[in-house]
């Protein structure tokens, strides 16, 4: 039997979602490598792999599930265990203001952001009961990290199918009265069909939901050291954190 | 996410640590990256501190 290590700080860190607390240790370099081989690669897949494995090594709370994490909760620990691993500050390089008499604005710029102030926003969050007609309808749920790969290989798709499929992995279950159905026990096939059959007005519902997925936020004031113009901008999901 | 390193400057910083300044890879890849930078920054200080004796003499 191996016993728990004990020689690494750890940090509590709480999920948006749940607010419940975990315990978190900071990545090690040769995780940091891991990472590093998968960016590399450019292969989405292999980048949400790489990803994952690193949260599941440094969530040291017994019990944890990295596939249970919801997206926005998964891109919050990287970013908590990229501050605790790496440091707080990252510079981002914003581009040149058009039509500027400024030199300073007129050039890219490298601007230094402190990540603890980015958070999940939830206030996009929206009820997850989508009423389709009188009697029939659908409990939805925010995408988990155990569909991630899935969305990957096919979020480039222009298949229709594909698209469906990605609906479909935001469905908990459908009703009808007092029936439930689980999107777990419908096939493929079923579901397409299924979504096929909806009205645009009932699919765009679907699609409101969809994106009110919570996302990791931060909004940044640059200002001009020469002419003091005052900008804002919105880094939005790990991607604009890290370019 | 780790856009302050890539892993080229990684595989060179680590070589160079081996190879020059009798680092062993455990000790590395059981470092936390933070560790590491302060680790190379004080080498680099180390080395011109060194440089500037020897032009001074």
């Amino acid at each position: 039997m191996s016993l728990p290590k004990l020689d690494i700080i750890t940090h509590t860190v709480s999920i948006p979602s749940t607010k419940k607390e975990i315990r978190i240790r900071p990545f090690l370099v040769k995780e940091q490598k891991i990472l590093l081989t998968a960016l590399t690669s450019e292969s989405a897949e292999d980048v949400s792999s790489a990803t994952k494995q690193i949260v599941n090594n440094c969530v040291v709370t017994p019990g944890f599930d990295v596939d249970s994490l919801e997206l926005f909760d998964l891109e919050y620990l990287i970013l908590q265990l990229r501050i605790l691993s790496v440091g707080e500050t990252t510079k981002i390089r914003f581009q040149a203001r058009e039509n500027t008499s400024c030199k300073q604005c007129s050039k890219h710029r490298d601007v230094e952001i402190n990540l603890k102030e980015a958070g999940v926003d939830m206030s996009t969050m929206m009820d997850k009961k989508i009423q389709l007609t009188s009697t029939v309808g659908l409990i939805m749920k925010y995408p988990t990290t155990k569909i991630l790969s899935k969305i990957e290989s096919i979020k480039d798709s222009n298949d229709i199918d594909d698209l469906f499929k990605i609906v479909w992995s935001c469905v908990e279950c459908v009703y009808e009265k007092d029936k439930i159905t689980s999107s777990k026990d419908v096939t493929p096939k079923e579901a397409i069909e299924f979504l096929e059959s909806l009205s645009a007005e009932q699919f765009s519902k679907l699609e409101t939901f969809i994106s009110s997925i919570p996302k990791l936020k931060q909004t940044i004031t640059v200002k001009c050291s020469e002419c003091e113009f005052q900008q804002n901008f919105t880094l939005v999901g790990l991607n604009d954190f890290f370019v | 996410m780790l856009n302050h390193t890539s892993l080229e400057v990684h595989y060179h910083t680590v070589f160079s640590l081996v190879q020059h300044h009798k680092y062993s890879l455990t000790e590395i890849e059981n470092m936390i990256p933070y560790e590491l930078d302060i680790y190379v920054n004080f080498l680099l200080a180390f080395i011109q501190e060194q440089e500037a004796k020897a032009q001074n003499k």
